[in-house]
């Protein structure tokens, strides 16, 4: 096992597209990092980077505290699983997991050691006379992984193993994972664009958009607490409402004005004033769809977020209901219990928990108030 | 086919070798026999895995010698008798038998055949004949992909290919040159595109991620029957050289993705030329710098949209727009305009094609 630390990473491909800018990160032995973002975003060429598949133009990458720069992929010692993986049908899973190796030319007894410790390792010896045929999903997830081990073992980087599943197997495999990092303490670099995947996984989060590191925390820091308005959008399923909102002065309120609908906060709150600055401008106000309600009873009870909206349609999603609205011509979701049905075009009064809304900088996106 | 050259071959040395002589296959069955009522028997004791054994083997006192493809031979030939003059008996019958089945292969080789045709090598009116004499089923869709290794390597990709399509009566793997790889794959109907490009992944994924090896992939459209698998090959050597000069970071291109690239990419040399002269100023073009180039690049991916591409940029929307009119000035184009965005768009897409040094006509 090791520690993975990448210092001021930058990498421009020939034509011309930055992918990784000034990225620095550090996976701590043993830890489970999650290197999350939409696609484009760098996380898979940071990834490669670390195994040696993409040479940085700027930066150092350290693993085990020895600098790798100049090491070839298979000097590194690193396991790689990429999301198109794909065993060899006719060949037993040992044959799988000797197969690069003896095309390396590794000698015979040196393949058959390594197979073998790995297959110890991951305790899948019963499956390596077997062929991929013959396994499950979840096996042959395993054999792919065992496939990448036996080159090395280090450190483990999953570039999105599992895109390719359906959602029930793919929090199976979530759940085998984890307990498998858990057992072997490897650290682990995941790369991934599904969110609840990155929440589920990591024992911190590394979010990133255009090749730039966002924010690196624990994946409720990174929720709660998110430091733009990037972040707070990516985490969360429904994402947060983002609203454009005028910021003014209600006198001992700071008041939000979008369209017809005002919300408000009491300026008590702001104790630092960190919203005085922003009096008269345009600024975009989240609220995350678990802190609209629609329950009459409840909107009683926080008028300083109430606000007229018209309902668009009424989603069942498992036990709740996602609740499409517009609120001024804005799009908002509510999740919500399903007490009432709504019916499409309806007018109705939902509440936002003016505790719970978030603030951004118009201009640069900066979280400006949580 | 070959069991029939094998018979051939077991009948004649039966009565040289005055014992019960024959070929098992790695399914188990025996394919031709001194005995002709043992032809067809199974004897399961003989396993795909068993025929991996490198030299001769007793198995229920008879000897064996495996023969065929290494490294996992599909044939054994079997002398009754476990003493040594029954392996030299094996021996000698695996070497004669080994190199007839060369011959007849290359005579006869279904690879060979679809090397012919997708390189066109082979007339069209023989293409129907020859099909149908190896059985070729020509209602079945078919596609080609090219796969190019981009980087030195000393891993042999045919081998990696091989293995990841091991099925030889739907898959044929081609070695075009020292850099280029064919896969003609049989594909269910109706495929999607975007299983094809899965497909591709699988191959680039394995080839990095086991070998370290960098590849790129072009795919040709689907076809069906064996005449038209020169043209997706055809398609997939056009989509490779298309996306070399326009999607230089895509490992995967598919010839039905290309777009206008393609359009542009088979226009005369000379046209291109013609048209970049009628639609920048003398010089314009050039006087760009870096920056603008790439600002007018994500302003096109922004779907002209000025407050996203200034937030992409991390620029003020007024940078922006200052940007737009300064490209205005120089080469008389708006680009908040969809004709003149468009009109730019090509013609970027035409520099990029001239100065990738086409052959010029």
């Amino acid at each position: 096992m090791a520690n993975v630390s990448l210092r001021h990473v930058s990498k421009t491909f020939k034509s011309g597209v930055t992918a990784v800018r000034d990225c620095t990160v550090e996976a701590n032995d043993g830890e489970f990092l999650v290197v999350a973002g939409p696609s484009g975003c760098g996380k898979s060429t940071l990834l490669r980077i670390i195994a040696g598949l993409e040479t940085p133009d700027e930066g150092e990458i350290y693993i085990a505290d020895t600098m790798v720069n100049l090491l070839s992929p298979q000097e590194r010692d690193v396991a790689m699983v990429l999301p198109n993986h794909a065993l060899y049908p006719e060949l037993s899973v040992r044959e799988n997991m000797a197969f690069s190796l003896k095309m390396h030319r590794i000698p015979e007894e040196e393949v058959e050691r390594h197979v073998q410790e790995t297959a110890e390792i991951l305790k899948m010896e019963t499956l390596l006379d077997r062929k991929p045929s013959t396994l499950t999903t979840s096996q042959q997830q395993l054999v792919a992984l065992a496939r990448a081990m036996v080159r090395g073992r280090k450190v483990l980087l999953l570039d999105e193993p599992f895109a390719n599943l359906d959602r029930k197997l793919r929090a199976q495999m979530w759940k085998e994972l984890r307990a498998l990092h858990k057992r072997l303490g490897l650290t682990v670099l995941y790369a991934t664009e599904n969110q609840e995947e990155a929440m589920a996984l990591g024992n911190r989060l590394v979010v990133m958009k255009e090749g730039f590191v966002q924010q690196v925390g624990t994946p409720e820091e990174l929720y709660h607490s998110p430091v733009n308005q990037f972040v707070a959008g990516f985490l969360g399923d429904p994402s947060m409402n983002a609203i454009n909102v005028k910021v003014g002065d209600g006198g001992a309120d700071y008041t939000f004005a979008f369209g017809k609908n005002t919300v408000r906060m009491p300026k008590e709150w702001d104790k630092l004033g960190a919203l005085q600055e922003y009096l008269g401008k345009n600024v975009v106000l989240g609220i995350r769809p678990q802190d609209v309600h629609d329950d009459p009873a409840l909107v009683e009870t926080l008028p300083n977020g109430m606000v007229d909206a018209e309902v668009e349609v009424m989603e069942p999603v498992g036990g709740e209901f996602y609740l499409y609205l517009t609120c001024s011509g804005h799009s908002v979701t509510a999740s919500v219990d399903a007490d009432a049905m709504r019916q499409s075009g309806e007018q109705i009064k939902v509440a936002f928990d003016m505790e719970k809304i978030y603030l951004f900088d118009g201009d640069t996106e900066h979280t400006i108030w949580r | 086919m070959s069991n029939r050259l094998f018979q051939g071959v077991i009948h004649q040395m039966r009565d040289a070798i005055d014992r019960t002589i024959g070929v098992i296959d790695e399914t188990s069955v025996i394919i031709a026999c001194s005995e002709l009522g043992r032809i067809g028997e199974v004897n399961d004791s003989i396993t795909a895995d068993v025929l991996a054994a490198p030299g001769t083997f007793v198995v229920n006192g008879y000897t064996y010698k495996s023969f065929g493809s290494r490294p996992r031979p599909e044939y054994a030939v079997f002398v009754s008798g476990s003493d040594p003059e029954a392996s030299r008996y094996a021996s000698l019958l695996a070497i004669s038998l080994s190199s007839i089945k060369q011959y007849y292969d290359e005579k006869y080789d279904r690879s060979n055949f679809i090397k012919n045709v997708i390189l066109d090598n082979i007339l069209p009116g023989d293409i129907y004949l020859k099909a149908r004499e190896l059985r070729f089923n020509s209602d079945v869709s078919r596609v080609c992909m090219l796969i190019k290794i981009t980087n030195k390597s000393d891993i042999s990709a045919y081998d990696v290919i091989q293995n990841l399509f091991p099925d030889k009566n739907k898959d044929f793997i081609i070695n075009i040159n020292e850099t280029d790889i064919a896969l003609v794959k049989e594909i269910r109907a109706g495929i999607e595109p975007k299983d094809l490009e899965k497909l591709a992944g699988s191959i680039v994924d394995t080839l990095s991620s086991e070998f370290y090896t960098h590849c790129v992939v072009g795919i040709g459209t689907i076809v069906t029957g064996i005449k038209d698998l020169a043209r997706s090959f055809k398609e997939a050597q056009v989509a490779l050289e298309v996306g070399k000069v326009f999607d230089t970071e895509r490992a995967i291109v598919s010839y039905d993705n290309l777009g206008i690239a393609r359009l542009i990419y088979q226009l005369p040399t000379t046209l291109c030329e013609m048209f970049l002269k009628e639609v920048f100023k003398r010089g314009s073009i050039e006087s760009l710098d870096h920056e603008t180039l790439f600002t007018i690049q994500r302003f096109f991916e922004n779907n002209l949209n000025v407050s996203e591409t200034s937030r992409k940029l991390f620029v003020h929307r007024n940078t922006l727009v200052y940007r737009l009119e300064k490209i205005k000035k120089i080469t008389g184009l708006d680009l908040r305009e969809f004709e003149d965005a468009i009109v730019f768009k090509v013609a970027l897409m035409v520099k990029k094609y001239l100065s990738s040094n086409p052959v010029k006509f």
